[in-house]
């Protein structure tokens, strides 16, 4: 999988993303992806997710996306805080 | 959802049929579960085939979790009730117990997380695939490849529902079927795990260096620890633990420790770690195979990362402004490498031999480098010259020129120190935690050794030599990785 996205913001400067996660949805026959710059907003690292279909960002529109996003990405954050603690 | 029963049914008969099928079966299984489920790896005979065409990969992994759940209620069990296992003396009764267990410890923290609440079973295994593997493999090994009476065993005990959380029993039974049935419409979760890599991300992000002390671990084989120490206002070591995201037996642990005074030193030590962390992301995986042309590349690094620091800061200045020493060890198949540059130390722990194997460059350190033919209480009364803090080399420089290094058979453990570890402690003392730690607890020793106890020379203090170096004079870091 690609680790890495570049994005053109609106002045067309590119910054460089780290993809921390990506999945298909059987509903939707979707492509999803969840990316990060590591900037923080009050101890929390900023992360985005868009569709991703033939090298285009799509937005999310339905709250059920968003939903999957969300169920994933807090097994990845609590597994990963399990993990640490385990430790 | 196709019954448990059924799916074993249908591995059963094929196993009947084709016997071999036994050496494939936890790979076709995993794979299976990542990538879709096919009919076509089960027998024709009797109807098996047109059964199997209902299994879906989610069938799958609920038969996997299931049978997983069995075994370990029913190695619970056994080490509490069995009576061959109870009658044993009690430092025998664990030895007896892995051997009709093996992988229970392994299964053990990976069902820890997945019966918390706040984490979907399916989802975590799906995108943790080597936890997922350990599971199919223990499942094969138990139900599949074993002895009728052991299944039997399992069969009647497995079932228990003795698994606690919070003072509360858990159906985890119950659990991993609602979690698999929420989470069925994912397919094809990849997870770059590196970018979830605490320490990588501290280290990126600049966070590391804010904390008085941060404590990481990675993959059960890397950890790190660092502290501030008791004098110093600011942290200038700087660690970096990670795996490939392609391969996780590949992997990189570093530390560097800053020089020149407040600001600069810290600027130095984490630019050295953040550009090696995104170069080793970035490596083929392929150079897991190739450590001579591996070592190549990282010296080459890491020179050229002196040369960067040297222009964006000290060229400038026309002195030492911004500058650190490194210590940096690479994991392959079959050895690792090992750079260093400046006074932070690597060493390698393998059965009871500790060996150190870098030199200190600095001002004080003997002109014969064969490390074989130094004593320990040479090494060891080194720390207290007042001139041990002169390097020679470091990376800030404009060309660097050689770097130390050497490749080495893999080892029980690697352990990298800054000299706020090794000034503090004698080689005996740092053999004995190498000996005696519990892995996760290793580089946490280390470090609370250097934070809370005054070295002191036997010879007491000289016009050349102190007789104490304080506890926590600097700033400690440790990191190591640990051959499982």
């Amino acid at each position: 999988m690609n680790k890495t996205l570049i994005i053109k913001n609106e002045h067309n400067e590119e910054k460089e993303y780290d993809i921390l996660f990506s999945f298909e949805s059987k509903d939707t026959n979707k492509k999803y992806v969840v990316y990060t710059d590591y900037t923080k907003d009050n101890d929390t690292i900023n992360c985005w997710s868009n569709i991703y279909e033939e090298g285009r960002l799509l937005p999310i529109k339905t709250e059920e996306e968003l939903s999957l996003i969300n169920d994933m990405l807090n097994t990845l954050s609590n597994s990963t805080r399990q993990k640490y603690n385990n430790n | 959802m196709v019954q448990n029963k059924s799916i074993e049914y249908v591995i059963n008969e094929t196993l009947n049929v084709h016997p071999h099928y036994i050496n494939g079966l936890t790979v076709s299984l995993y794979e299976q579960i990542l990538k879709g489920a096919t009919d076509t790896v089960y027998t024709r005979h009797n109807n098996v085939r047109n059964l199997a065409k209902n299994i879906t990969d989610n069938d799958l992994l609920n038969h996997v979790l299931t049978e997983a759940i069995k075994i370990y209620n029913t190695a619970e069990y056994a080490f509490h009730n069995d009576e061959s296992i109870c009658k044993l003396p009690v430092d025998e009764r664990k030895k007896s117990f892995l051997e009709a267990f093996p992988s229970f410890f392994e299964m053990q923290k990976i069902i820890e997380i997945i019966a918390k609440p706040d984490i979907n079973a399916s989802l975590y295994l799906k995108a943790n695939p080597n936890d997922l593997f350990t599971l199919v493999s223990s499942v094969v090994e138990a139900k599949y490849k074993s002895e009728k009476s052991y299944q039997d065993y399992i069969e009647a005990h497995g079932m228990a529902l003795t698994y606690m959380l919070d003072d509360r029993k858990i159906d985890l039974f119950e659990k991993v079927s609602k979690d698999i049935k929420s989470a069925k419409t994912f397919k094809n979760i990849h997870v770059n795990h590196s970018t979830v890599n605490k320490c990588v991300t501290d280290l990126l992000s600049g966070k590391q260096l804010k904390n008085k002390r941060n404590e990481y671990s990675l993959n059960d084989t890397l950890y790190a620890t660092q502290d501030m120490g008791n004098q110093r206002k600011n942290q200038e070591d700087c660690v970096v633990i990670q795996t490939h995201p392609e391969n996780r037996d590949f992997q990189l642990l570093a530390v560097a420790d800053g020089m020149g005074g407040i600001d600069s030193g810290e600027k130095a030590s984490i630019y050295i770690n953040q550009k090696l962390s995104l170069w080793f992301n970035a490596l083929p995986k392929e150079l897991f195979n190739y450590p001579t042309q591996l070592q190549l590349l990282f010296n080459d690094k890491i020179k050229d990362i002196s040369k960067e620091l040297y222009g964006k800061y000290n060229s400038f200045a026309k002195k030492l402004v911004v500058g650190s020493t490194f210590v940096g060890a690479i994991i392959t198949r079959n050895e690792t490498i090992i750079s260093s540059v400046g006074d932070s130390r690597a060493y390698a722990q393998n059965g009871q031999d500790l060996e150190l194997l870098t030199y200190d460059e600095s001002a004080v350190w003997p002109i014969n480098h064969n490390l074989k033919k130094i004593s320990k209480y040479i090494i060891d009364d080194l720390r207290f010259d007042k001139k041990s803090n002169q390097i020679l080399h470091y990376i800030g420089q404009e060309n660097l020129g050689r770097v130390q290094s050497t490749i080495v058979p893999n080892k029980d453990k690697i352990i990298l120190c800054s000299d706020g570890v090794t000034d503090l402690l004698k080689t005996d003392r740092i053999k004995f935690f190498a000996l005696n730690s519990k892995p996760e607890s290793l580089t946490k020793h280390l470090v609370d050794e250097a934070i809370k106890y005054d070295a002191k020379r036997m010879l007491g203090e000289t016009k050349d030599h102190y007789g104490v170096i304080p506890a926590g004079k600097d700033n400690a870091t440790v990191a190591a990785h640990i051959r499982r």
